[in-house]
């Protein structure tokens, strides 16, 4: 018998000289995406995957891990394991998730699908092929998980529906929108770079370990199964920014505009997450700002600190994330807050219990600035005027969340923070040096965006009163608004009243 | 070797087992950390390494390193791995 190849001569096998040369037409147009952008590529056999899978060892390993998953949801779904999380309100972070992120799985399963036609390395095309097979298992996987749920609880019904049209989802959308009309060596900066290799660890590590300790078996499973690929996926992201810049020196200023562009888009996306690690979660093992300084500071210190020979810097503004760790999650939580009667989820005031907890993640801020308004909210539910915003915000041009941010930066956490550029006569509001950096690169890209509120206002979204907007987004009566006496806390006490109905008859009696 | 912090996060399995035995027996100086429900944290100065020889030993059965997929949950440092060694180091 023929002695198995090794792993180097497997993985070469499998991505060299499988390409050729094209005679009937000039390679710029079969490929003809691949130098607009004015990125120069002179030999892409340089072109490495650490992970050297095979494609019989990549479907091995990938259906190991479905048979894993799906044994588990099943048995979860038998088991009405729904009824041992910690809170219904926690599923709140499971509908921003399904709402929010799995269309960005699906959305990177088309962009790698994308890439792979139109690289010409054949190294590129077989891991860009093999990412996008990644992705579209991750949105399945996520949606057959959630399924579940939404047979118990609202707002999981219409993720993708949703995911094209309600605001505070053009967040998400409109960031992974970015980068998919972008080039294909900018998609892969931004994606498999500065979301994947940068960020990516802050949205899946404290997510999973949020749902773990919230007792969400299923959210567990479907996460650590997706976070095996992407830590395939991060260390690609990082061997292609050594690859593209290794390749010519022109590269490197490009490059390095796309990270500082991409770095602060996907942080503002991570916004959400923040909300959810601190606010959402019934029981938080680690704070936004914790994720933070372990996975950005330290984690990307060390990244940038290896790239630096390569020439590559840290991400423009990225003292300002770091600066703003403190603030973000109370700044956005609050919007989610005033506008939940317009969302897909329900929020509600933190507990005692919870707002001791962010006093004491956050000693720096929390009881200064943030307390003092939740018991404000607090005491205005108490008189029965439980606050929503009954505006519509004006959002970023840019990464479109609501303008809810402080200028931290400045020295002035009070004050909203704004700024405004002038394009073709018109005025554009950004919510910060970050974003007004990235609108002023490319103005005629960022004019065009799909803004929401500036779309209810044009009439484009079902109608001019809230409820016809509401119907437009898919949204059910009991969707939205306040989490106390909503539809899941109602059926989530019924279902756990049981167990207590004989105290309840005997203190009763 | 550099002075900057790797790490890799493994699922707290029973799969995973001898691969974090294997990274405690070969990287002495590696910190664990068992602070996040779910997973192994497993941080080192500069490198972390194992080699097949001692997961296979540790498994009692020929591990094939790859495996490594199965409960990889997330790493930091650049990526270099053979049939017989698995390394992430910063240069």
């Amino acid at each position: 018998m023929a002695k198995k190849l090794n792993m180097r001569k497997r993985y070469e096998l499998l991505t060299r000289g499988l390409g050729w040369e094209p005679t009937y037409q000039p390679k710029e147009k079969v490929f003809p995406q691949e130098s607009y952008e004015g990125i120069k590529i002179v030999d892409w056999d340089k072109w490495e995957d650490p992970f050297r899978l095979t494609a019989e060892a990549y479907w091995k390993y990938q259906a190991e891990k479905d048979k894993k998953l799906y044994a588990i949801i099943d048995s979860f779904a038998q088991n009405n394991g729904h009824l041992n999380l910690t809170n219904a309100s926690y599923i709140n972070a499971l509908k921003i998730f399904i709402q929010g992120v799995s269309p960005l799985e699906y959305g990177a399963h088309r962009g790698f699908a994308n890439l792979a036609r139109q690289f010409s390395g054949e190294g590129a095309q077989i891991a860009c092929q093999m990412q996008s097979i990644d992705e579209l298992r991750h949105v399945q996987t996520q949606i057959h998980t959630l399924s579940h749920y939404n047979k118990h609880f609202t707002g999981l019904h219409d993720p993708f529906h949703m995911h094209d049209r309600v605001w505070y989802l053009s967040v998400p959308k409109s960031y992974f929108d970015d980068a998919r009309s972008a080039g294909p060596f900018e998609f892969m900066t931004s994606i498999s770079f500065a979301f994947e290799y940068i960020l990516t660890n802050l949205l899946f590590v404290p997510f999973m370990s949020g749902a773990a300790h919230n007792g969400d078996m299923a959210t567990v499973t479907f996460g650590f199964s997706a976070q095996s690929d992407e830590s395939r996926h991060m260390t690609l992201g990082l061997e292609i920014i050594k690859f593209i810049v290794e390749q010519h020196e022109d590269n490197l200023e490009i490059v390095q505009g796309w990270i500082d562009k991409h770095f602060w888009r996907a942080y503002r996306v991570l916004g959400l997450v923040s909300a959810m690690q601190d606010y959402m979660l019934p029981d938080s093992p680690m704070s936004w700002k914790e994720a933070w300084d372990i996975y950005f500071v330290d984690n990307c210190g060390a990244l940038f600190k290896d790239l630096g020979r390569y020439g590559l810097r840290m991400p423009k503004f990225h003292e300002q994330a770091t600066e703003e760790s403190e603030h973000l999650s109370h700044q956005i939580y609050t919007v989610l807050y005033q506008f939940s009667h317009a969302a897909a989820f329900q929020t509600e005031v933190p507990s005692k219990e919870k707002m001791d907890w962010l006093s004491e993640k956050y000693p720096n801020t929390f009881d200064k600035y943030y307390r003092p308004r939740w018991e404000m909210y607090a005491q205005m539910e108490k008189e029965g005027k439980r606050y929503f915003n009954a505006g519509l915000p004006q959002v970023c041009q840019t990464c479109q969340v609501p303008m809810c941010f402080t200028d931290i930066s400045k020295g002035n956490p009070m004050e909203l923070s704004y700024r405004v550029s002038e394009f073709n006569g018109d005025k554009f509001h950004t919510c910060s040096d970050g974003c007004k950096s990235i609108f002023d690169h490319e103005p005629e890209k960022y004019a065009h965006a799909w803004i929401p509120p500036h779309q209810i206002f044009q009439g484009n979204c079902g109608g001019a009163e809230m409820p016809d907007v509401l119907k437009y987004y898919h949204f059910n009566e009991d969707d939205s608004g306040e989490y106390k006496g909503s539809a899941d806390d109602n059926s989530w006490k019924a279902a756990h009243h049981n167990s207590n109905d004989d105290n309840d008859i005997k203190e009763s009696a | 070797m550099s002075e900057s912090k790797v790490f890799i996060i493994l699922q707290h399995n029973e799969d995973a087992r001898p691969f974090a035995e294997a990274f405690e027996q070969e990287n002495p100086e590696a910190v664990f950390k068992y602070d996040q429900p779910g997973m192994i944290r497993i941080e080192n100065i500069g490198e972390l390494k194992i080699t097949e020889e001692v997961v296979s030993e540790l498994a009692g059965r020929d591990v094939d390193l790859q495996e490594l997929h199965l409960v990889l949950v997330s790493l930091s440092g650049c990526v270099d791995e053979d049939d017989d060694y698995f390394k992430v180091s910063w240069n």
